[in-house]
């Protein structure tokens, strides 16, 4: 240990401290590893600007969104700057000490003569360096170096996140998308009922009272019209905060609706051992031991008591000037960093049972995360496999029975609403899908690598069945003013 | 009183012969049994037999002079029209059940097998006779258990058209089609003769679009109406010669009146299930009210030729499975609307606007076992008729009773349009 220590702190005198332009590209080659998407912390203004701007020009999907934040989010790039605080700080613990220089010159008092003067002057003069402190350059470098992990470390965990969130909130933002189509949709319909109504009440065929009741229901779909314009503006927004959008760049667009269910799902056998090895939280109790150990290793050297080396000249008055070697050394006589050592010796303790007990939650969490995933999974088959078919399946019979007038059309539009609600249950639950998912990876600090998911027309969203058309869908509905925002593809 | 004439009759039976007049041979040669080519009723000249369309006549074995019919109550698959067959309950395979025809003053022992599901009893409607025979279970007699049968045994005292109809829990047993005629002939020749003689038995049934089975707890809100258990363009038509002397006993268990109306001839109301009415009494009409729990019969000479309709004048009775309480479109300008809802419904056409003209040609596909409302398709084009109708075919020269297709309108004699 002390052998190493010494080569290390004259490797430290050599050798240089990696340079922050390396020590972020770094990170950018870890987070690319997690998410399985390129990612350049190290370009410049210039390049990113163009970058983004390209980005911005196509719809965006999850991907770009967060190749956008990763590029523009001044948070990250704020926690990216903490490494460069502890590379200043690496470099300030890989210097040797200063030595130090002492002296004084006496005069005799009352002296008149210059020559004489500097004859019968005393002088003394020394120089020395603290040894100890020379010799645990290398353990401070060590522990230095250590911080430094920590903060890219912690740059990492901070881009995890934020690709988390960014994921998350473009999957809700897709999926109030779907919702608002689905609204539409039934407020289609309610228009429907309430113009053939009035068209009734002006034949004088339906009392104004049974006219107004059709046109409360429009006014109701309407208003959940309104509320779902809101609810998706709210996330639209969300989603600009966490790209760091600036005003001329809010005017984007995406495909607005969630990405299909892909094929399957990774096996939890494979998942734990990629938990392990990239989760976050399992990296920085990992990094504690390592941080420990070096600590336990610098109070260890601190137990050398404090030895400062040097050499010294003196001449006083009508004397030879003498010179020597000084030495100062501190007696460890009461203390000898006993309660450092046993400090840092139960800190390495706490922090390998710690990552023991990390390993276990980060274990638990995978398994939550996943068993969720699945049964959101469940629940999207069966709304697309069963429940979705049949509400298909009662519109056919009632379109029969309307075909020989045993259906009125009041009553074939309420089935057909009762199809749409089914659609719109199947949108939630498939955006409770994806969210889920973005748990998952959230858990796991990397995407899964699991099929990634064609962007196809989403099922569930395009009523398949052959009674209904994928042409001729109505226009929207609609009451409010849009503000700045270009409308996303519906879904029909 | 026996006479003179029965005795050798009868006589003449037990023997194993049949003695038979020159006039009674005549006669012979005119009637035939159409409604039941494999009936064994013996044609005795006394009567000409009654023609059930769509239906037949209950045959009988000859025991000691008595006539025996066996009726078999049991469940029935009946084809109301081709497209709607229904899941009713009657009589040997039918509904309404095979006639009985027999002569006043015959005995007659009616044996009854009981193969529904649930026991029964069977009401002999009008009939005078003992009250142990009268069929209403619990009360005259124990109820005929599934798998058992009884035996009616009495001797027919009167003539007339009677019925038979379950007297144990009738609301499902009737509701579901069990019924029938009895037909007794006078012993005496009727004159003036009868040439055509026809039973039409009415009934009403709530069958929801898309079931077969009646709802028997429907009081009021029907929707498939019958003649002997067929709706139109699904009931056969009365084919008569002119001149003939047409007779059409009418019988009604439903819950409903049925006035029931006859184009291009008056008709005399001649009998109900009590009895013939004098001829005095007789009263012209060209529709017959026949209320529920009765028979009516009228006489008329088809003197017209020509296809003349036979229906129920409530015209809701001449429509099938129309249902009740859509919105009402007559006279809604519903241009535009369709469009807009036809984005969401592909399948979608507006309807009702100027009526229900349309739903005899309506292609799109409806629930199953459902019909159009309306149907035939006559020589001038749809008859948009459903239901309790028919036509009465009125022909000059025909050599059968068989259908002889659609009149042909003797020029100048066919309303037309002049511009």
């Amino acid at each position: 240990m002390r052998a190493r220590a010494l080569i290390l702190a004259f490797g430290g005198l050599i050798g240089c401290a990696s340079s922050f332009a390396e020590l972020a590209r770094d990170v950018s080659t870890d987070l690319s590893g997690r998410i399985h998407q390129p990612i350049d912390f190290v370009r410049s203004a210039d390049e990113q600007a163009d970058a983004v701007r390209a980005w911005l020009r196509e719809p965006l999907t999850a991907d770009r969104a967060v190749a956008v934040a990763m590029a523009q989010n001044h948070a990250l790039r704020a926690s990216l700057e903490e490494i460069g605080i502890a590379r200043a700080e690496l470099t300030k613990a890989a210097l040797p000490p200063n030595p130090i220089a002492g002296g004084h010159a006496r005069f005799p008092v009352g002296t008149p003569d210059g020559v004489r003067l500097l004859n019968s002057a005393d002088y003394s003069g020394d120089l020395s360096i603290d040894l100890t402190r020379l010799l645990l350059t290398g353990a401070r470098k060590g522990a230095a170096e250590a911080r430094v992990e920590q903060a890219k470390l912690e740059a990492a965990a901070t881009a995890s996140r934020l690709v988390a969130d960014v994921r998350a909130a473009f999957f809700s933002f897709q999926g109030e998308s779907q919702l608002l189509g689905m609204h539409q949709l039934v407020a289609s319909a309610a228009q429907a009922a309430a113009d053939l109504g009035q068209r009734q009440f002006e034949a004088g065929n339906l009392s104004e009272l049974d006219l107004t009741h059709e046109r409360m229901s429009l006014q109701e779909a309407r208003v959940a019209v309104a509320r779902q314009e809101l609810k998706l503006a709210a996330a639209r927004e969300s989603l600009n905060h966490l790209l760091g959008l600036k005003t001329s760049e809010l005017g984007w667009s995406a495909d607005g609706r969630l990405p299909e269910l892909p094929a399957g799902e990774i096996a939890l056998e494979d998942l734990e051992p990629l938990a392990i090895a990239r989760s976050l939280d399992m990296l920085a109790a990992k990094q504690e031991v390592e941080a420990s150990a070096r600590a336990l290793s610098l109070a260890s050297w601190s137990r050398v008591p404090a030895v400062r080396a040097g050499v010294s000249a003196e001449r006083e008055i009508d004397s030879p000037t003498v010179i020597g070697p000084i030495i100062e050394l501190e007696l460890p006589l009461f203390s000898r960093n006993q309660g450092e050592v046993a400090r840092a010796e139960a800190e390495l303790r706490r922090s390998e049972l710690r990552l023991q007990a990390a390993e276990d939650r980060v274990l638990s969490e995978v398994r939550a995360a996943r068993t969720k995933l699945l049964a959101a999974r469940d629940l999207v088959e069966y709304y697309r496999k069963s429940v979705i078919p049949l509400r298909q399946h009662a519109v056919l019979l009632a379109q029969q029975h309307y075909n020989k007038m045993l259906l009125g059309v009041y009553e074939l539009l309420r089935t057909k609403r009762l199809e749409v609600d089914a659609l719109r249950e199947g949108n939630d639950a498939l955006r409770e899908y994806w969210l889920s998912r973005v748990e998952l990876e959230r858990v796991m600090g990397a995407s899964i690598p699991a099929d990634r998911p064609a962007p196809s027309p989403g099922k569930l969203s395009a009523p398949p069945s052959p009674v209904l058309a994928p042409a001729g869908a109505p226009a929207p509905a609609k009451e409010l003013q849009h503000h700045h925002h270009s409308a996303p593809k519906e879904g029909n | 009183m026996v006479t003179r004439r029965e005795i050798i009759q009868r006589a003449a039976l037990l023997a194993g012969g049949v003695a038979i007049t020159a006039r009674e041979r005549r006669a012979l040669a005119r009637t035939r049994v159409e409604s039941d080519p494999a009936s064994s009723a013996k044609p005795r000249g006394l009567y000409t037999p009654v023609v059930t369309p769509n239906g037949s006549t209950l045959p009988y074995e000859l025991e000691d002079g008595v006539k025996v019919f066996h009726l078999i109550a049991e469940p029935v698959k009946r084809e109301f029209l081709s497209g709607l067959t229904v899941n009713c309950w009657g009589y040997n395979g039918q509904t309404p059940g095979p006639t009985i025809e027999a002569v006043e003053g015959d005995r007659v022992r009616i044996l009854v097998t009981n193969k529904l599901p649930e026991r029964t009893a069977v009401h002999w409607h009008g009939i005078l006779l003992p009250n142990g025979m009268d069929g209403v279970g619990g009360l005259t007699q124990p109820h005929i258990k599934p798998g058992e049968t009884f035996a009616y045994e009495f001797t027919l005292r009167q003539h007339g058209t009677q019925i038979y109809h379950p007297h144990s829990d009738e609301v499902i047993q009737m509701a579901l089609g069990m019924m029938g005629f009895f037909i007794i002939h006078p012993k005496n020749r009727e004159r003036p003769r009868i040439d055509r003689d026809f039973a039409i038995f009415l009934h009403e049934w709530a069958i929801k679009p898309g079931t077969a089975t009646p709802d028997a707890s429907v009081m009021t809100d029907f929707n498939h109406f019958t003649y002997n258990g067929r709706i139109f363009p699904g009931t056969d038509p009365l084919v008569v010669r002119r001149g003939d002397r047409v007779r059409i006993r009418i019988g009604n268990i439903s819950m409903d009146s049925h006035p029931i109306h006859l184009h291009g001839h008056r008709f005399k109301v001649t009998g109900t299930d009590g009895g013939q009415i004098p001829p005095s009494a007789q009263w012209p009409e060209t529709t017959i009210n026949v209320p529920p729990g009765s028979t009516r019969t009228v006489d008329f000479i088809a003197d017209a030729a020509g296809d003349w309709p036979l229906h129920c004048h409530k015209s809701h009775h001449t429509m099938n499975g129309m249902e009740h309480g859509l919105p009402n479109i007559i006279g809604v300008d519903q241009s535009g609307v369709e469009d807009r809802i036809r984005g969401m419904l592909p399948g979608y056409m507006s309807m009702g606007e100027s009526g229900m003209g349309g739903m005899q040609d309506m292609k799109m596909p409806g629930p199953k076992n459902t019909v159009p409302m309306m149907g035939g398709d006559g020589p001038f084009g749809d008859i948009e008729m459903g239901g309790m109708f028919t036509v009465l075919k009125v022909r000059d020269g025909l050599e059968s009773y068989d259908d002889p297709g659609w009149y042909e309108h003797p020029k100048g004699t066919v309303a037309s349009s002049i511009g």
